[in-house]
């Protein structure tokens, strides 16, 4: 198999901080591969040093072909990135800033000014293009902040988060963008904590936690392993309660596993759970607030693994 | 093709491709510089103040008309040519006594004074210059030679300037009358030459290198804002080397130098300044250029160590504000720190060619070499300072 991203134990420390702490990838060319983690779990900081603007600490990484360290200039004639943060020349229109990507890439006019015309064009933002870029919506600036990655039509894209911030319908644009740069033989790495992003549009994942991968595979693959039945959530009056009623509901044998969340929440996978949970608080006599019940999402998975939400 | 032809031909495609990406990126950052009109106004707004300030404290009420001074003639003895009727040095007094007796005042002689009374008197500035006719003063016109006369003067400009362009123009008209022109040319030529320099017009060429100057900030804040949007940080991710990017930095500050230096040299005929008539127009634009290079040197060292803009703007003044003073671009005086000040070099080289109207190498040769050696070497220091990637402040 051809691989775009190879890492050996790759490590960036900051001072104590273990930001990235020993990751082994192997990214198939071609890939749509996710990065799922919460805020400060290392995924910008191993995209940064992918992207070789950041030197790892130590190990290794072999990025299409080229060595990180010996060979980053290659590297960077070849890759694409889209930071977390929107990063534009406020005083320069989307088509300058587009453009400028374009020609610190080498490319000739006539073949970056149709190409950025048209990209425009899928984003919807022709009707603004010769408007100063701090004019723009934080939408709009999002927009182009993808663009920019894309231009010089890169055999690597790294894009960081790139819908933080948008309203459901651009997230949705930008998902079908991205997904038409895959059919175009890139590789798309796509950092996010988006679980439905990333369930999404990708086709491998790893989660990542601590600078560390706490797993990887396809998301229908991960959310296998919490096996079949339902995800309920609920809520109790009060934190007092939801210890009296955890025991009991571990003691059922079709309660694959519980977790409490918070203070009061009580997150459990199990078949058949609503009918069953409801009998034992009646029992117990305590008071339900609110209840949930849905399929398993990567969300689940990172809890099952980490006792733990994405956004805690 | 051999293998290191093949090397040679890559090699100078990439050179290609980063002089195309320095072009680029030069003209972004000039779109984006004038764009921002906040900035616009604050590079012709700070200097053309200094000027309006000046040019009302000292434009018209410090214009000096006379000068006193003490002469030691001792050219009088016998100087033992035969058949000289005449002493030039009795000649050079008469003419300044009769003819120039509106601008020069001669107080005294080695009569009323000795040297040590008299450099008494200037240094608590009771006169303006003590000048001494040497021995054989007369006797190196007669044969041909260059005659000398010394000076000394208290530490003001205008002063030296006035006081040795009347001498000289005096000693160069008796070495014309020695060789038979018409003496009568002598005293129109004097009159027209009696320049009433102001103290403004003395520090005007101040006004240009001050302006300049403030390229230091203006590439600091330029850089710092590059950082803390992550602009510098995605360029970085394309293949244009970081040293290019900083180039680009440089190259779009000179090109707005050269406007400013224009529009500030303009501003300084609106407001009166003196132009001598001499001053070589070119020389008073590569000037300010020279400096603004030797500026742009600490401007890269300036933005190799900051963060912020916060930062960059208030540490570029903790250079700017020295670089004033102590180069004495707002009034004139010798100290040997000026040494260590590239905008003393600058500054001198300016009013040698505006005000003095002296163009020449030997006058502004070493003043343009010490500028491109400062720029030289703090612009190396900046560069490598500016690869590390991770600033300090």
């Amino acid at each position: 198999m051809d691989l775009a991203i190879e890492t050996n134990n790759l490590k960036r420390y900051f001072g104590d901080i273990h930001a990235v702490d020993g990751i082994d990838l192997a990214v198939p060319k071609g890939s749509l591969f996710g990065f799922l983690g919460p805020n400060g779990a290392g995924k910008t900081t191993t995209i940064s040093m992918l992207s070789t603007v950041l030197p790892p600490t130590s190990g290794k990484a072999n990025i299409l072909g080229y060595d990180l360290k010996k060979e980053s200039n290659k590297i960077k004639e070849c890759i694409g990135v889209c930071p977390q943060d929107i990063v534009l020349y406020e005083r320069l229109t989307a088509r300058e800033n587009i453009h400028l990507i374009a020609q610190m890439h080498g490319l000739k006019k006539a073949d970056y000014k149709e190409r950025t015309d048209d990209l425009l064009g899928r984003m919807n933002l022709l009707d603004r293009v010769n408007s100063l870029v701090k004019t723009y919506s934080g939408g709009m600036k999002r927009r182009v902040n993808v663009l920019m990655a894309v231009i010089h039509e890169p055999e690597l894209i790294f894009f960081d988060e790139p819908t933080a911030g948008l309203d459901p319908q651009s997230r949705r644009v930008v998902w079908d963008f991205i997904k038409d740069f895959q059919k175009k033989k890139s590789t798309i790495i796509l950092t996010t904590h988006n679980m439905e992003e990333a369930d999404d549009l990708s086709d491998e994942l790893i989660i990542i936690d601590n600078g560390k991968i706490i797993t990887q595979g396809t998301p229908s693959n991960l959310k296998g392993r919490l096996g079949e039945g339902d995800i309920v959530e609920f809520k109790v009056d009060e934190a007092i309660n939801r210890e009296k009623i955890i025991p009991r509901i571990k003691d059922l044998n079709f309660v694959k596993w519980v977790k409490p969340i918070g203070k009061r929440r009580i997150l459990l996978n199990g078949l058949d759970a609503l009918r069953h949970i409801s009998k034992i608080m009646d029992a117990v006599k305590v008071k339900m607030l609110d209840i949930s019940i849905r399929e398993n999402t990567l969300e689940d998975v990172f809890i099952d693994l980490t006792g733990r939400r994405l956004r805690d | 093709m051999t293998n290191s032809d093949s090397i040679n031909m890559k090699k100078k495609k990439r050179k290609n491709k980063n002089v195309y990406n320095l072009y680029h990126l030069t003209i972004k950052n000039i779109k984006t510089m004038f764009r921002d009109r906040g900035q616009l106004i604050w590079l012709i707004g700070y200097p053309l103040l200094l000027i309006i300030i000046f040019s009302l404290a000292f434009g018209f009420s410090s214009s000096r008309t006379d000068y006193n001074l003490v002469l030691f003639n001792y050219d009088i003895e016998d100087s033992g040519i035969s058949g000289n009727p005449a002493n030039y040095s009795l000649l050079l007094i008469d003419i300044l006594e009769t003819n120039l007796s509106n601008s020069i005042d001669i107080i005294g002689t080695q009569d009323n004074f000795t040297e040590e009374e008299a450099i008494e008197l200037l240094e608590y500035e009771k006169i303006d210059a003590i000048v001494y006719i040497p021995h054989d003063f007369t006797e190196k016109i007669y044969f041909g030679m260059e005659p000398e006369i010394n000076i000394t003067t208290v530490p003001d400009q205008i002063a030296e300037t006035v006081i040795y362009s009347i001498l000289k123009q005096i000693v160069d008209n008796i070495i014309i009358y020695h060789n038979g022109v018409n003496p009568s040319k002598i005293n129109s030529e004097m009159e027209l030459e009696t320049v009433k320099i102001t103290y403004f017009d003395s520090i005007a060429p101040g006004f240009v290198i001050s302006g300049v100057l403030v390229c230091i900030s203006q590439l600091a804040l330029h850089f710092a804002e590059e950082k803390k949007n992550g602009t510098l940080r995605r360029l970085s991710t394309t293949p244009v080397p970081r040293s290019y990017i900083l180039f680009s930095g440089m190259f779009s500050q000179l090109i707005v130098a050269f406007f400013q230096t224009i529009i500030l040299l303009i501003c300084l005929l609106i407001f009166g300044a003196y132009f001598h008539p001499n001053a070589n127009i070119l020389l008073l634009i590569l000037i300010p250029m020279l400096f603004a290079f030797t500026s742009l040197g600490f401007g890269t060292l300036l933005a190799s160590l900051v963060q912020s803009e916060e930062t960059a703007g208030l540490l570029a003044w903790f250079i700017i504000l020295p670089f004033q003073f102590l180069g004495g671009l707002f009034f004139y005086f010798e100290s040997p720190i000026m040494k260590f000040v590239p905008t003393s070099y600058a500054a001198h080289a300016m009013r040698m060619v505006m005000v003095e109207g002296i163009n020449t190498w030997n006058a502004i040769g070493q003043d343009i070499l010490v500028l491109i050696g400062f720029g030289g070497i703090s612009t190396l220091l900046g560069i490598i300072l500016f690869q590390r990637k991770t600033a300090i402040l």
